[in-house]
């Protein structure tokens, strides 16, 4: 009798993941055994605020198995340690302050990463040319050629990614892009994406970082600037060194599930319209606090992306010849109101189905099938985020084309659509 | 929007423009820039340069030169003024940029500029630089000559492949796999890395292939890519070259390669290639491999069947229809016909049909996947099925209804005519899913004509699924009254009493009433069960009439028991009329239980009115201890709005009671009830609520804004007195508990009086979940749009209190979960507020 390894498990378990895959790809708990032999075994590194949710969805799994940490905040990573162990039960997690060393251990199959946005790049094509499947947190990248070098890494080297996207694998949203696939709003032309209203601030005192964070390392390959409290811990999101604002946080939520619903997730505008956009004058952080930006697709059809003020919501808002669709996360709305009790028959788009975000990546983790949101949708969803930043940036109008991924005519904008890493870091492992 | 864009970003330029010209030049002001001093001047370049377009970029290049020129210039100015050039910048920024390749803290600022620059005397500068840089800053230099593909670089960058410094050593190695022409290519292979930097190397050689793949070569990419894979290297390297191979080897050598992977004994290899399939750009490549499927091992068809589920250009119908035939594995034939979903058409609903006759074990399988077919004429050629197979239609049926195949009704319409009883039974089962009032005529005819006890059943079943989502209900009854009207034969005669109940309505009931005489014992008795379970009041007084007059002992004791208390319990009946059913029930009933019952529901309804009624039954021996009871439960619960008459009935069972355990009841109510509005610590536990309130197509948090009758001068409320709980906590009013308030995206308002003696200030302090809006005598005082767990205190607002009545009405929204408020009053510093009461007025 052949004998059943951890790592052959996940293939033996091909053929039950098919039989689960009625009418989507889903719980792989049907599956049969789940002695920790069996595990699908996790890293995870960056364990901040959503690396810590994460991994709280990883240590419920009854599939999986944590088996190491990893943060340059020792703080994060003691506390991280404690709580898988207390999980567990025992004192076997391991931890790390260089994800390097985590990469190098053969023995795990899957990582989560949750690093800050300019660190995802690097982490990740690294963890995909180690052999590890990855679960992502969006915005998918700190620029657009990560994008397409982590996207490559992907398929390269036959990797399973997820994007921490989780919108699209609950009822409403799934349901409300189907409405606009299907013509119930008669032929799109705008959609509006709503996203928050960014904040000023960063105004903290430089001081010596804290003795447990390596802050040197924690600045990667962005450029290097003093420390301050206002740098890292979440606030990293407002500046364009690290994060991208609440433009990109918010792009591969919302922006994701626009485009979910156009049916442009393979694809990208070809004109990107600045309309307005403020910056904050003081403070560190850089990113801008309002904006609007109209991105018009090759079909005509116009995507605004704006933070939620003037009438405009949070959320998602496409609009029809017949009528409007709008979708957030506490709230869906149409007209006429009676969409809402529309069925979607079999021989119209049935979109992708999924009921649990990190279920559905480990149930392609054992089958091998694409998850909800594969790298290359995640990257069209947050280049539309970097595609919008880049025009609030130059103050311009600029033409791209989405399938070389460049600008046309405008070298400067060209320009921007990649950084120089700081040494000794770059994304061309 | 367009020209709007244009308006507002050249106002901007005008107006930054016409301002810096009365301020300091901003260039001047960012040359003694250091961290830590105000961003204003930074911002200040940056809106020139968001205000200036391409053709003006050289006159900021030049003054941004000067300045990285310049010795006055800081370090943190320089990285600035690097970033601006990734903008602004030329060839003619290059030598100013490039002296800083060299500086530890601007050398990557200066790569920022360089690497991006498509220019040769950038690649030049970078490629000068490497003989003046060390450690990182050489690694840094590298790298950014890598992300170039700088071909000319080769040559220069060997000598560190193979050099001490290991991190230089990488990046050199990751260089020439980036550049990945022959010549760098070549270079890897020469290279024996130690053992430390062999990752770093297979990875190169793997990029570099790549590159040379898409640049046309390959033959030679396909040699790199087979010696890694036929290498015992790292599974991650030997993964990356099957999808390599499969790229690059002749088309019928691909294919057999895929297919030998596919097979491999080794199961990552075997995702490999299933990765490797699923990214290949070659459609001819893997239709070529599904062609072969039903020939390949176990494990490969299930992969290959898992990766044809989810995609459209390769042809996954002939190989699952193939292996439907072919295969007796159940978990094959599962994910074949997971994949016909996808792929499979009309004319192969009788083959996929036809596996749940031979295997009853994947008929769930089968319907999921017949649902799922969604290539034309599939609806017809179910409906086909369903008329002509007689072993699969069962199943067609689940589908047509899953499905919701209106065109199906006709047919299922000629066939409920029809002699065939099994036909017309199944079909009368589509009908209870797809059929509408139109249906209810033939549904009723079969009743009428049918001898067969289940065809009858089955066509009652449907015409009360249909009847649940009638919107003309009375149209629908009446349709059933003619065909009672028609029915010749007690089974049918019956049968439409029975669904009269499911319409409701004045001819229906008067059907029903008048049956109550027929001659027929078997009529009467199902017209008595039709009277005694329906839906509404309008049923009481015949019910009433009965248990006075029957001389059937227990048809009267069913009419009050199962008829009038059943309905005196409903919520949305009245108040009043559930009263009065109530005494309607006390004066008739001639059993003691029905009494008692009747006692015990009047304890629950909070009105003065239902505790006069109760007073008086108190009089009754019998029922004297059971109306005690309710009268304490029920003056506890109104004793904050009717706090004279509760504690008035109170008194009266202190009193009267002969129970010493009452009367100690009684006189704790009373004690509660005298202070029953405000809690000891301040929090409000006397209440008129009203709601829910919800609007179609609005969430929680829209319908805050919304203005529903309490907030609309002169409209008319139904308020319902509600008192806290004595076990509660913090005065909270749950409403997600309450039956009558349960669900989401609802709104409920809550009111109340505040007596006080005299004018005076005070501080409410509320905790909402969710949203909370608040009035004090008509005026808005607090407003919070706010989707949160409900804290006591977290919201607090001063107020000023007029002396006598104030009234306080609250808004309290619902999104999902929780549904809660807590209210409290005190003095400005929190403390207690005296010489107030709490006495809610309808």
């Amino acid at each position: 009798m052949e004998k059943i390894t951890r790592r052959s498990f996940l293939f033996k378990g091909i053929g039950a993941g098919v039989i689960a895959s009625f009418p989507v790809i889903i719980p792989s708990r049907v599956l049969g055994a789940e002695s920790p032999g069996n595990k699908i075994t996790i890293g995870a590194i960056g364990l901040g605020g959503m690396g810590s949710g994460n991994l709280g969805g990883f240590l419920g799994h009854p599939r999986c198995r944590v088996l190491a940490v990893c943060d340059v905040d020792q703080r994060n990573l003691e506390s991280a340690k404690k709580r898988v162990n207390d999980h567990y039960g025992n004192n076997d997690c391991a931890a790390y302050k260089d994800f390097r060393e985590l990469l190098a251990r053969d023995d795990i199959d899957v990582i989560s990463m949750a690093t800050p946005d300019h660190w995802h790049a690097i982490v990740s094509i690294l963890a995909l040319k180690s052999g590890k499947d990855v679960y992502g947190e969006k915005p998918f990248s700190h620029d657009l050629k990560e994008g397409r070098a982590m996207v490559n890494a992907v398929n390269k080297y036959g990797r399973i990614w997820q994007t921490g996207s989780w919108q699209r694998s609950t009822g409403n949203f799934r349901f409300a892009c189907e409405l606009v696939r299907n013509g119930r709003i008669g032929k799109v032309h705008t959609v509006e994406v709503g996203l928050p209203t960014g904040g000023a601030g960063g105004t903290a005192p430089f001081t010596d970082p804290p003795p447990e964070l390596d802050y040197d390392f924690w600045c990667g390959p962005s450029p290097w600037a003093p420390y301050s409290k206002d740098r890292t811990h979440w606030n990293w999101r407002w500046q364009m060194d690290y994060g991208g604002g609440q433009l990109m946080d918010w792009i591969g939520h919302h922006g994701d599930i626009a485009q979910w619903g156009l049916g442009t997730e393979y694809t990208g505008p070809v004109d990107i319209n600045p309309i307005h956009a403020v910056f904050p004058k003081i403070g560190i952080w850089d990113a801008a606090t309002r904006y609007k930006i109209e991105c018009t697709f090759a079909n005509g059809v116009k995507m605004i992306v704006q933070n939620a003020e003037s009438g405009v919501r949070m959320g998602a808002k496409w609009y029809g010849t017949n009528g409007w669709v709008w979708v957030d996360r506490g709230g869906f709305e149409t007209d006429p109101p009676t969409l809402k009790n529309e069925k979607i028959r079999p021989d119209e788009i049935n979109l992708y189905r999924s009921n649990n975000h990190i279920g559905n990546f480990i149930d392609c983790v054992i089958s091998r099938r694409q998850t909800i949101t594969p790298a290359e949708v995640a990257h069209r969803s947050a280049s539309i985020g970097h595609l919008c930043v880049i025009a609030i940036t130059l103050g311009r109008r600029l033409r791209w084309n989405p399938e070389k991924e460049e600008f046309i005519g405008d070298d400067s904008a060209n320009r921007l659509l990649g950084r120089a890493k700081r040494e000794p870091w770059n994304i061309i492992i | 929007m367009k020209i709007k864009s244009v308006i507002l970003f050249g106002l901007i330029s005008v107006m930054s423009l016409s301002l810096l010209a009365q301020e300091k030049d901003p260039y001047q002001e960012v040359q003694s820039w250091q961290f830590g001093k105000s961003r204003e001047t930074l911002f200040k370049i940056d809106e020139i340069i968001r205000s200036t377009k391409p053709d003006g970029y050289k006159n900021i290049e030049k003054r941004l030169i000067t300045l990285l020129n310049s010795q006055q210039t800081t370090k943190d100015a320089k990285r600035y003024i690097c970033k601006w050039l990734v903008i602004v910048g030329s060839e003619e920024c290059v030598p100013a940029v490039a002296q800083l390749l060299t500086d530890p803290e601007l050398s990557h600022p200066a790569r920022m500029v360089l690497e991006p620059l498509q220019s040769q005397v950038a690649g030049e500068a970078l490629r000068n630089a490497l003989s003046k840089v060390q450690g990182k800053l050489l690694a840094g230099v590298i790298s950014s000559i890598g992300v170039r593909r700088d071909t000319k670089a080769v040559g220069a960058i060997k000598l560190y492949a193979t050099g001490a410094d290991p991190v230089v050593a990488e990046n050199a190695i990751a260089a020439l796999g980036e550049i990945g022409n022959d010549e760098a290519l070549t270079v890897l292979e020469n290279i024996r890395p130690p053992q430390n930097l062999e990752r770093a190397h297979t990875r190169a050689l793997i990029t570099a292939a790549g590159h040379l793949a898409d640049a046309g070569f390959k033959t030679r990419a396909a040699a790199v890519y087979k010696k890694i894979f036929d290498s015992s290297s790292t599974p991650a390297f030997r993964y990356a070259a099957i999808n390599g191979i499969v790229n690059t080897l002749p088309q019928n050598q691909a294919v057999a390669f895929l297919i030998e992977q596919l097979q491999s004994k080794d199961e990552h290899i075997r995702g490999a290639a299933a990765s490797a399939f699923r990214h290949c750009p070659d459609t001819a490549l893997k239709n070529n491999v599904a062609e072969k499927l039903p020939n390949l091992e176990r494990e490969a068809q299930l992969l290959v069947l898992g990766i044809l589920s989810d995609i459209d250009d390769v042809n996954g119908r002939t190989p699952s229809l193939k292996l439907l035939q072919t295969s007796n594995d159940d978990t094959v034939l599962i994910a074949a016909l997971d994949c016909l979903a996808r792929h499979g058409e009309a004319a192969d609903v009788q083959t996929i049909a036809q596996i749940a006759t031979k295997k009853p074990s994947l008929s769930n399988a089968v319907i999921q996947t017949l649902q799922r077919i969604s290539k034309p004429g599939t609806d017809n050629a179910l409906v086909k099925l369903f008329e002509t197979d007689a072993s699969a239609r069962a199943i067609a049926l689940n589908v047509l209804s899953n499905r919701r195949v209106e065109s199906a009704l006709p047919t299922f319409v000629r066939l409920l005519r029809g002699n065939d009883i099994a036909l017309a039974t199944e079909a009368a089962k589509g009908l209870a899913t797809l059929g509408t009032d139109e249906q209810v005529k033939e549904l009723s005819d079969v009743i009428i004509k049918t001898e067969d006890d289940g065809l009858r059943n089955v066509a009652a079943s449907a015409i009360k699924s249909i009847a649940r989502k009638s919107k003309d209900k009375t149209a629908l009854s009446q349709t059933i009254v003619n065909s009672f009207d028609a029915a010749k034969t007690v089974q049918a005669r019956t049968t439409f009493l029975q669904l009269l109940v499911f319409t409701g309505g004045e001819s229906a009931l008067k059907t029903v009433v008048n049956s109550l005489n027929n001659p027929n014992q078997e009529v009467k008795n199902a017209a008595f069960e039709s009277l005694v379970s329906w839906g509404d009041d309008s049923v009481v007084p015949y019910l009433i009439g009965i248990a006075k007059n029957s001389t059937d002992e227990k048809q009267a004791i069913v009419s009050l028991r199962d008829g009038c208390l059943r309905l005196a319990e409903m919520e949305e009946i009245p108040l009043q009329k559930r009263i009065q059913i109530l005494q309607d029930v006390l004066q008739v009933a001639k059993r003691i239980d029905e009494k008692k019952r009747a006692v015990s529901l009047l304890g629950e309804i909070p009105t003065p009115d239902s505790l006069k009624i109760l007073q008086k039954a108190a009089s009754i021996p019998e029922l004297k201890t059971d109306a005690y009871k309710s009268t304490i439960r029920l003056a506890r619960q109104i004793g904050a709005i009717y706090p004279d008459q509760a504690i008035s009935a109170l008194e009266e069972v202190k009193s009267n009671a002969t129970d010493e355990g009452i009367r100690k009841q009684a006189e704790q109510a009373i004690a509660s009830v005298k202070n029953a509005g405000l809690s000891p610590d301040g929090f409000v536990l006397a209440w008129l609520i009203c709601g829910p309130f919800t609007k179609e197509g609005k969430d929680g948090s829209a319908l805050f804004n919304e203005a529903f009758p309490p907030e609309q001068a002169g409209s008319t409320v139904q308020w319902k007195p509600y008192t806290v709980p004595p076990n509660k906590k913090n005065g909270l009013v749950e409403f997600d508990k309450m039956s009558g308030f349960k669900g989401n995206d609802r709104v409920a308002y809550l009111k109340t009086t505040i007596i006080s003696d005299e004018a005076q200030d005070a501080q409410l302090e509320f905790g909402s979940d969710d949203g909370l809006k608040v009035w004090l005598n008509g005026k808005i005082v607090h407003s919070n749009n706010a989707v949160r767990p409900c804290v006591p205190g977290q919201d607090k607002v001063k107020v000023k209190l007029a002396k006598g009545e104030n009234t306080l009405l609250i808004k309290l929204t619902q999104g999902g979960g929780e549904w809660a408020v807590s209210s409290r009053i005190r003095s400005i510093g929190g403390k207690e507020l005296n010489d107030i009461t709490i006495l809610p007025k309808i």
